[in-house]
């Protein structure tokens, strides 16, 4: 066989494999477009820029289950490749599927019910909330290197809520295989809210319990404890806050060094993994059930880049 | 002998028995935690409480007129953000106005003030000119609030307020706290207007008889607007207050603050038949919740069982008092 004819039978077959890629079109319905979600979307928006004849259709239903259920229908019946989905209510999932007829649907950042991710055509991204408590943990049990017993203050979030648990769970469990006994000194929940966990910290401040830690399952309240303790002349770089979420706050705070570190969700990479998973699925490659994207801790050292 | 001193006792215990469930349980919280009796723990449960105490005043005055105001705690969230937009420190890049020159301190606190008082007077206008029932007119304005808190702001917290704003709530007049002092003000404030003030008068007559009122000569439309607005004046002022406490505007601020400001009020003895309550009743309503609070939080009560404590002894503590009332009818 000649060099030339080689080649041609070389450009057929990419050709032949990149046709359906060439073709793709996905279909995204979003819960809403916060500050969060906007940049999943951008990131989505972006990585379809890596594939070369992918359009995508990107559609906010508005906090409306009813919308996002038309939206659905209208990729559907454009024949769109493959759908993203972010939920705005999980109970709806079953529908969603029924009414994407076989299209392949990848969930993102809202997690449904594990049973209606199949593997096939259906998958989840997204990132662990256990994941975010772990690494309060890991960063915990450095900076108590050495010690045996933490006594600790730990201010939840909405009890009964799956991040709560998660977290809460995720720095307990890390520290005990860690080797260090914790004790209680408070825990309770301030329901996410600065103010709460404000004048919890205050009040337990003026019993003089000694503590070695505040650990908090969000931002919100770890600047209301830090607000309590600072007025209260106690010292940050001794008794370590940390918080979830890595609002712009919190980084602020974390620069100044009132906040020794916060754990951050990664907007973009849950983007681009979901567009990623869903033209996978769409070509009828093999995906992952879960495409995990881990948090990330943010201290002192790399907050700069956050 | 024996039959002279019954009823005398009987009569302090119903006239005082909201005063006796606060001392029964200060004295149980001194026997059970060391902690409890401490003048620093003493004057945290009043910083704690002062901004919830500020709403059950206003809140206890449209209880005796017969009213009820759900929308405190949506004008509290709605005065954090528009107080914390305007006092953003000028080198935070997320400012809510990027624009805005340098303020004087007056300014956020007017401002929030005025949201507040104005809100509650629409409240007020509503009720008394459209004679919608105040449980719908206020429950619109719980919304509407927290809505425009939240459009304001896109539900993110607007931090980095300036120091000179923070000592509102942070600071100290004397031994006292600011914020402490605030709140005994505006007790002292709401007594005189309830008992030395024709407004006073007309809340109770209002509150007793609302016809008779009219007939009487009362301005009934006039006073029920004062009334709201001063409801939403108190609100304003926790608001504006805890915001500088808490050093950063919420849009969730004030959550459920009207339930509780409720509560305190008719622990307090206020009754929501209209006409019947004194703002020593409300001061101990507030003080029963917050050194509830206090103590489940020293004696480290479980999150979930805190929930049912305090809600048999809300109960208990109202069954307690009622019984002087019930005894009248």
């Amino acid at each position: 066989m000649g060099k030339w004819s080689r080649r041609a039978l070389v450009l057929v077959a990419v050709c032949l494999i990149a046709a359906p890629v060439f073709a793709q079109k996905i279909g995204v319905t979003l819960y809403d477009r916060d500050q969060f979600i906007s940049s999943l979307e951008q990131a989505i928006l972006d990585a379809g820029k890596a594939f070369p004849g992918v359009t995508i259709d990107s559609q906010d239903a508005k906090q409306d289950v009813n919308q996002q259920l038309t939206q659905v229908d209208v990729f559907v019946t454009k024949k769109y490749n493959a759908i993203i989905v972010n939920l705005i209510n999980t109970d709806t999932v079953e529908t969603i599927l029924e009414r994407a007829k076989g299209t392949p649907t990848v969930f993102v950042n809202r997690r449904p019910r594990d049973a209606v991710i199949d593997g096939v055509k259906t998958a989840y991204v997204g990132s662990q909330e256990f994941d975010a408590g772990r690494m309060q943990g890991e960063f915990l049990a450095k900076f108590f290197q050495g010690k045996k017993e933490i006594r600790y203050v730990l201010f939840m979030g909405q009890l009964g809520l799956e991040n709560t648990n998660e977290r809460t769970r995720g720095v307990k469990e890390t520290l005990t295989k860690a080797g260090f006994t914790l004790t209680k000194v408070y825990e309770d929940t301030a329901e996410w809210d600065r103010f709460k966990a404000m004048n919890q910290m205050q009040q337990l401040l003026g019993t003089n319990r000694p503590f070695d830690v505040v650990i908090c399952n969000n931002d919100e309240m770890a600047l209301g404890a830090i607000e309590a303790m600072k007025s209260a002349g106690r010292d940050l770089k001794k008794v370590p806050v940390v918080g979830i979420d890595a609002t712009p706050p919190a980084k602020e705070a974390v620069k100044a060094g009132d906040m020794a570190m916060t754990v951050f969700q990664n907007a973009k990479a849950q983007g681009r993994v979901a567009l990623e998973i869903a033209l996978k699925a769409a070509k009828g490659q093999k995906i992952d059930k879960f495409g995990w994207v881990p948090f990330e801790p943010v201290t002192i050292d790399n907050v700069a880049k956050y | 002998m024996a039959t002279l001193q019954t009823p005398l006792v009987q009569k302090i215990v119903n006239r005082y028995a909201i005063f006796i469930v606060l001392g029964a349980m200060g004295a149980s919280l001194t026997l059970l935690s060391p902690d409890f009796l401490t003048p620093g723990n003493l004057i945290n449960v009043l910083i704690a409480e002062s901004g919830r105490g500020m709403l059950a005043l206003g809140v206890g005055v449209v209880i005796m007129s017969r009213g009820i105001d759900l929308s405190i705690g949506s004008i509290v969230s709605l005065t954090s953000v528009v107080a914390a937009s305007l006092i953003q420190q000028h080198d935070y890049s997320a400012r809510i106005f990027k624009d805005l020159p340098l303020l004087p301190v007056y300014v956020p606190v007017i401002a929030g003030l005025v949201t507040g008082t104005l809100v509650g007077m629409v409240n007020g206008w509503l009720i008394a000119y459209t004679a919608i029932p105040a449980f719908i007119a206020t429950l619109g304005f719980m919304i509407i609030a927290r809505g425009m808190a939240l459009m304001l702001t896109n539900a993110y917290p607007v931090p980095m307020l300036r120091p000179e704003f923070k000592i509102l709530g942070q600071g100290n007049f004397g031994p006292m706290p600011i914020i402490v002092c605030v709140f005994i003000f505006m007790v002292i404030v709401t007594w005189v207007l309830l008992n030395h003030t024709r407004f006073g008068k007309n809340v109770y007559f209002i509150g007793g008889n609302i016809n008779a009122a009219r007939v009487s000569g009362v301005r009934v439309e006039r006073n029920l607007i004062y009334i709201y607005a001063f409801s939403g004046f108190c609100a304003a002022l926790a608001g504006v207050l805890i915001t500088a406490r808490a050093a950063s505007g919420i849009a969730t601020l004030g959550n459920n603050y009207e339930l509780d400001a409720i509560a305190a009020a008719t622990i307090g003895g206020t009754s929501h038949t209209g006409g019947i309550g004194t703002v020593g009743g409300i001061v101990a309503g507030i003080l029963i919740l917050g050194i509830l609070n206090n103590g489940l939080l020293l004696l480290g009560v479980s999150p979930y069982l805190q929930q049912i404590v305090k809600g048999v002894i809300i109960v208990f503590a109202v069954v307690f008092d009622m019984r002087k009332n019930a005894r009248k009818v």
